[in-house]
């Protein structure tokens, strides 16, 4: 079948090429894996966000034991059939799994996740001793 | 290994090192943006482009093609933040690429979907432009 194997231009083609070997796993001493975490700490909870676009509702597991919060799943991407070329390829799809130690102690039963647009949060309630306290002087 | 191998070699990765928030991309000199994982699939019929977009809300997504052929996304973050940090893999920020197009494209049927985070745009090509008989006119 005759049609363009290469329909970028020329620029975006040696761009393409230089983001690649920029991108070269020998280039970059940092890796981070996926998903991205921030994790904020209010008086009475820890939140935790999570990048996960992609990645459906039925394809994440959350898990907390011990004070480790584990997130994993798979994300898909979009599927290849043999008249397919992949010009660029920057996302990851597959199997992951992340861990996140939590330092306070939480209320096992007051966890609650929700996703929206490919973001992750989840609130963790901080158990009683955990959260601080004032003391008044008498 | 030139150029070419290492490009071929990290279309095969499954799992790619750096993400988009790794590679910050300058549009204007007063602003930083950054520059979304994108998938480029050369198909028979079209051009589809998925990028990751998540923490974008659809309204926020500017998707545009000028006369140069040239397409281009930007899109607004709504993160807030809900308590003091303790773990920061990924900052709040705006997202933007641009795609250079060959004219073999028909840029009046662009479609555009966006579904957990992840923006699919389709660019179809134009149809083969049938051969004209021309008549003589008496």
């Amino acid at each position: 079948m005759l049609y363009s194997m290469f329909p970028l231009t020329e620029v975006e083609r040696i761009h393409e090429n230089l983001d690649a070997l920029m991108n070269h796993s020998a280039f970059n001493a940092i890796h981070r894996s996926f998903p991205l975490l921030n994790v904020y700490e209010t008086a009475d909870q820890i939140i935790l966000r999570g990048e996960l676009p992609g990645v459906k509702r039925e394809d994440i597991s959350i898990d907390f034991k011990d004070g480790i919060l584990t997130i994993s799943g798979k994300k898909k991407s979009r599927e290849c059939t043999e008249d397919t070329m992949m010009l660029c390829k920057e996302r990851s799809d597959g199997p992951f799994e992340k861990s996140v130690k939590i330092s306070k102690k939480i209320n096992d039963s007051a966890i609650s996740a929700s996703l929206k647009d490919g973001v992750l949060t989840i609130l963790l309630s901080k158990a009683e001793e955990a959260r601080p306290k004032t003391i008044e002087i008498n | 290994m030139n150029l070419e191998d290492i490009q071929m070699s990290d279309n095969n990765l499954n799992q790619v090192n750096t993400t988009s928030r790794e590679r910050p991309s300058q549009v204007s000199t007063n602003e930083k943006f950054f520059s979304p994982d994108t998938d480029i699939y050369n198909e028979k019929e079209s051009l589809v482009i998925t990028m990751d977009l998540p923490g974008v809300e659809k309204g926020n997504i500017k998707i545009e093609i000028d006369e140069n052929n040239v397409l281009s996304v930007h899109a607004k973050t709504s993160y807030t933040k809900p308590g003091n940090p303790v773990l920061s893999e990924f900052e709040s920020g705006d997202y933007y690429r641009a795609i250079s197009l060959r004219d073999e494209f028909n840029r009046d049927a662009i479609k555009a979907q966006f579904e957990i985070g992840v923006l699919e745009i389709t660019i179809p090509r134009k149809e083969e432009v049938k051969p004209k008989k021309i008549e003589i006119s008496a």
